[in-house]
């Protein structure tokens, strides 16, 4: 049974202009379109300046595209009426990677906290107000709350205060949490503890997930049931069930990332070598190649892919937006033994 | 193997006025030999950095160096690198020692052409013909990978992250150290750019016989380069083994909690577990081993007495149960 559309992004593309009197064009996401049903993970990857933060402002309303709708279980989000916009407000939360800059430094835990609780008119007074706050101290593994509803940001961890946040990300009982690079900033150790949570939260309470992020393995740590979307300079390159799409890589750009991943595993790292590009480093993203984006660093590049934009085809569980999706080699992990039990 | 650098109970201390002292390198001990390639690896916090700046005598203040002895090893015997005098210690940084610090790609001077500022490099510590120098920087600049004819008269923003940091790696080269240390050399960077660096530090190391430590807090970039890691939890070494030894089995809790929270592209998902708590604060570092407040190992005598770092067979390890935690690890299971 498929679950109902909570997001959809219907073909958005987003142009910054900025200067004057230039008035420099930057297409910072190209086209897209995406979906995540109630209660889904969808894992989005991609690197530096390839538009994923953006499209996670578009997701979150932040931003308005300059063309394509954002839906909002089927209703368009800036055509809308003032109070589905609020609902909506509501049940989209983002959540950032830079969990120190987003609390307010001089206002202590609990205040953060309150405050969405009375705006939102989800509780009547004071006293429900640190009850309930407290209650999802301890749902993000705070625990005992009273230990933290009086501290201040700088007093707590990188992992607690990312925990803060996602508490107030659930004051308001979103539908969606669409976390951004939640766990770069935070020590190698505690990380995983955050994807733990953000699992739980969506299994336990069928919050909906965007994950963006550039880090192919935590993705799969959350997303392996869900989706996973590759974007590259604002264009995604290759979509669909994360098993499905791992097993069988198709674009050159995910092959090549794969290539790149580092394995925990001296055997296995050392017998990867990161496929071969034509250029090691992206181009500038503020002037993205012609024809095929990828193409000045493809190392199957054709004629055509200079010329024309590949469209992004295929079953919905596997689309690849390649000219020569079916012809290119398949890429394998190598099958060098691994001895070590963690990679 | 030659000895390059003998580090011999180095300490490091923060004097943080009314809030008191802290020691962020606690009795740190390790050798490097020469044409090495060591991991130095940690949380933040952990004191990596701080011991890197220790060997080049550049902690900031309020830190100093309290405590402790670099051997320096040249031909004729050691020198104590603390023992020299500033101007003597200054001769040998860049020469000797090279440090490429973390975030430095974003360091180089914006309004100078890349040819100029690695002249003004070179120039600081010899007095040679330009030529001479442009001729040595293109030599250094493809190694790295990079054309010299395009980047010798670029600006530093016209060139992507990676491309700053592969012209950080030639200047370094510039002086021909014995010992070049890189702090988080990737941290900042692709994924793909990341793996051609990483293949590109392994290809000069060898190809020099260059000795090198290498800052990580990514085991998986551990995996990849380094022949000897060390591993560091709040200001002390607490494990120190060849790689794949370590990967295969870990002896202290730690690293066998690292590993184990690490999520991977591959292999089983359900035995990932996070490691509880956080690292302390080390003002007030907790009695006893300093990581017992986190550890599943963790006993009586682990709240009362430190654990010192020990011989165990051929590598080295402070904890008092690392024989139950080298027993513990699971099967292997093939990779893909």
């Amino acid at each position: 049974m498929t679950k109902p559309t909570l997001i959809a992004l219907e073909d958005i593309t987003l142009i910054f202009r900025r200067g004057w009197p230039s008035r420099e064009r930057v297409e910072a996401v190209a086209g897209v379109s995406l979906a995540i049903p109630e209660g889904g993970i969808l894992a989005l990857v991609g690197e530096t300046g390839s538009g994923k933060t953006t499209l996670g402002k578009l997701v979150a309303g932040l931003y308005r595209p300059t063309r394509g709708r954002v839906l909002f279980r089927g209703q368009d989000l800036w055509t809308m009426d003032r109070r589905a916009f609020l609902e909506y407000r509501r049940a989209v939360q983002l959540v950032h990677q830079d969990a120190f800059a987003a609390l307010n430094p001089v206002r202590t835990i609990y205040q953060s906290l309150q405050a969405p609780l009375i705006r939102h008119r989800i509780v009547q007074n004071g006293r429900e107000a640190r009850e309930r706050a407290a209650e999802l101290l301890e749902q993000v593994g705070l625990t005992p709350p009273e230990l933290f509803l009086d501290k201040y940001p700088h007093q707590l961890s990188g992992g607690q205060r990312q925990r803060v946040l996602l508490a107030r990300a659930l004051t308001v009982q979103p539908r969606l949490i669409v976390a951004d690079e939640p766990v770069s900033m935070i020590d190698v150790s505690l990380r995983l503890s955050i994807l733990q949570l953000l699992r739980e939260l969506n299994r336990r309470l069928g919050i909906a997930i965007l994950y963006i992020t550039h880090d192919l393995a935590t993705a799969r740590y959350l997303a392996e049931e869900g989706q996973l979307a590759v974007m590259y300079l604002g264009k995604i390159v290759e979509h669909g069930a994360f098993r499905k799409v791992l097993e069988n890589p198709r674009h050159p750009y995910l092959q090549a990332l794969l290539s790149a991943v580092p394995v925990p595993d001296p055997r296995v790292a050392r017998a990867i070598r990161p496929m071969t590009l034509q250029e090691m480093d992206p181009p500038d993203p503020r002037r993205p190649p012609s024809g095929c984006r990828f193409h000045p660093r493809c190392p199957y590049v054709q004629p055509i892919c200079r010329e024309i934009p590949p469209a992004l085809e295929g079953p919905a569980d596997h689309q690849v937006a390649c000219h020569f999706a079916q012809e290119i080699p398949s890429w394998h992990p190598p099958s060098a033994a691994s001895r070590s039990p963690w990679a | 193997m030659k000895p390059l650098l003998q580090v011999r109970d180095l300490r490091v201390t923060f004097d943080l006025g009314r809030h008191g002292r802290l020691t962020a390198v606690d009795g740190v001990s390790f050798d490097l030999a020469r044409g090495e390639f060591v991991a130095l690896v940690g949380e933040s916090g952990s004191g990596k950095s701080t011991t890197a700046l220790a060997l080049i005598r550049l902690v900031p203040p309020p830190g100093f160096i309290s405590g402790g002895r670099l051997l320096w090893w040249e031909d004729e015997g050691p020198v104590d690198l603390l023992r020299l005098s500033a101007s003597q210690m200054r001769e040998r940084r860049w020469r000797d020692i090279a440090m490429i610090f973390q975030g430095a790609q974003n360091a180089l001077n914006p309004v100078m052409r890349i040819a100029e500022q690695m002249i003004e490099t070179m120039r600081a510590h010899h007095s040679m013909p330009r030529g001479e120098i442009l001729e040595r920087a293109a030599r250094c600049l493809r190694m790295v990978r990079l054309e010299p004819s395009r980047v010798l008269r670029a600006y530093p923003h016209e060139l992507s992250g990676g491309m700053r940091q592969r012209v950080l790696i030639a200047m370094s080269l510039l002086m021909n150290p014995r010992l070049l240390i890189l702090d988080e050399p990737t941290t900042a960077l692709d994924v793909i750019t990341q793996a051609h660096i990483l293949e590109i530090l392994r290809e000069i190391q060898e190809q020099l016989g260059l000795t090198m430590l290498l800052l990580t807090h990514d085991l998986a970039v551990v995996a990849k380069t380094a022949r000897r890691v060390l591993i560091m939890y709040a200001g002390q070494i607490v494990e120190e083994a060849p790689t794949e030894a370590l990967f295969e089995a870990p002896y202290h809790p730690y690293t066998r909690g690292l590993l184990q929270a690490m999520p991977t592209l591959r292999g089983d998902l359900a035995g990932k577990r996070p490691i509880p708590g956080a690292p302390p604060d080390l003002r007030h570092p907790p009695p006893g081993c300093r990581f017992h407040p986190r550890c599943p190992y963790a006993s009586e005598i682990c709240r009362q007495l430190e654990p010192a770092l020990e011989e165990a067979g051929g590598r080295r390890v402070a904890c008092h149960h690392w024989q139950q935690v080298a027993q513990e690890v699971l099967a292997p299971e093939p990779y893909g």
